[in-house]
């Protein structure tokens, strides 16, 4: 089937698969599933900047089928949401620029393929050892152990300045409460500098963001993981409006293929979301863990095979990489799903 | 209809690229919230047949 926009042909059931994984990994990791559909797209021949554009319309879809599931869940913090945006539009049109430059130098395939690729191991590998970690510490004292740490000495810092005047109007503190994530305290500048780097690493590779945004939420203002799957997907929806803007007035979304992966990951998104209630958090964390990871070992694989010299043939490796391992993660969570509906299973305790 | 709608998309996004970014992003929101309230009517018809399945003449309320 061939797309207008994308000026390529690809299989359309191609496009439904990773549509469907992408809903059902999304639902469930809250995450718009950018790491996925730009990697995906990569891999199917589509145009680096087209994947990137792309990806961030069905993000936006994708995104707002999710948010609207899990704001029924009430795993969504708002103020939180509010305060990264904050820091996530300006970082957006920044990223757009320098995506822009890089593409008029000819070297944005490689960029966001090498960038991809760091980034999807090292988070993977965290969250595996984080898994690994923990497992191994709940063994050994029969206690489950803290990965808030870092947000701990966060909630402590006192930095300034602790208010600022308004021009006409009392003093304002910058020291936010957030009782949907259950935080006392935190300096407004650490969720808007967190969005704004989150924003220009997103804006950079076509993603929503989610992917970096979940775990920083975690480890980093130490949420709990539900809310944090929830409230991502907040932060992931402006990052989509203001992406498939910027990249729609360069012509490089094809509305065509984001319509039939956005059909495709509304059922999978269903269940992704619903199984979040009944999967303890570790257990979200180390599939999230083996999904990333799997997607940088697809882009690595075809970026080796693009160089020629007989190694074409890993861009067939890398599909079957990434789709196999995704749609097997997919399919788990499914099962986890229907296991927990059929036994009646509560989620595990969540881990602090 | 195809061929009329890929040519379509291929001139009006290339001639019109704020009417086409508007565009896009009316049907993708669009697309988006569509698409759930077709499967909370979907999930809903679906638990309500279940649940309509479960409860015999023996489980009604007295």
């Amino acid at each position: 089937m061939f797309f207008p926009n994308a000026e390529v042909a690809v299989n359309p059931f191609l496009l439904v698969l990773l549509g469907v994984i992408v809903g059902t990994l999304g639902g469930f990791f809250g995450v718009g599933g950018g790491f996925l559909i730009t990697a995906g797209l990569l891999v199917f021949g589509v145009p680096a900047i087209v994947a990137v554009g792309t990806g961030m319309a069905l993000i936006l879809g994708s995104s707002i089928v999710n948010l609207l599931k899990h704001r029924h869940l009430g795993n969504v913090d708002y103020r939180l949401a509010g305060l990264t945006m904050l820091g996530t539009v300006p970082a957006l049109l920044l990223a757009k620029a320098l995506n822009s430059k890089l593409e008029a130098a000819g070297t944005i395939g490689p960029v966001i393929g090498y960038l991809y690729v760091a980034l999807l191991a090292f988070l993977g590998l965290f969250f595996i050892y984080d898994y690994w970690r923990t497992r191994n510490w709940s063994r050994r004292s029969g206690e489950s152990v803290s990965t808030a740490g870092l947000a701990q000495r966060l909630y402590a810092w006192r930095m300034p300045p602790h208010s600022i005047r308004l021009p006409g109007w009392r003093r304002v503190s910058l020291y936010a409460v957030l009782p949907v994530s259950q935080v006392e305290s935190i300096h407004v500048l650490i969720p808007i500098t967190i969005g704004f780097a989150v924003g220009f690493l997103s804006g950079l590779l076509g993603a929503g963001g989610g992917f970096i945004m979940l775990p920083v939420m975690i480890f980093i203002i130490g949420i709990p993981t539900t809310v944090a799957v929830g409230t991502s997907l907040l932060q992931i929806i402006l990052t989509g409006v203001v992406g498939t803007a910027l990249y729609s007035l360069s012509n490089h979304v094809d509305l065509l293929m984001a319509i039939i992966m956005l059909s495709a990951a509304s059922a999978g998104s269903q269940l992704g979301a619903s199984a979040t209630r009944h999967v303890e958090s570790r257990g979200i964390r180390v599939l999230f863990g083996v999904t990333v990871l799997s997607g940088g070992v697809a882009i690595a694989l075809k970026q080796v095979g693009q160089g020629g010299r007989g190694l074409e043939y890993l861009s067939t490796v890398a599909t079957v990489i990434l789709l196999g391992v995704s749609g097997l993660v997919a399919v788990l969570i499914g099962v986890l799903l229907l296991r927990s509906k059929l036994g009646g299973a509560k989620r595990g305790p969540e881990i602090s | 209809m195809y061929d009329a709608l890929t040519r379509f998309l291929g001139t009006f996004s290339a001639d019109n690229p704020i009417l086409w970014t508007v565009l896009v992003i009316v049907v993708i929101g669009g697309t988006g919230l569509g698409l759930y309230a077709f499967w909370e009517v979907v999930l809903k018809a679906v638990s309500a047949v279940f649940s309509r399945g479960g409860n015999g003449p023996g489980d009604s309320p007295r």
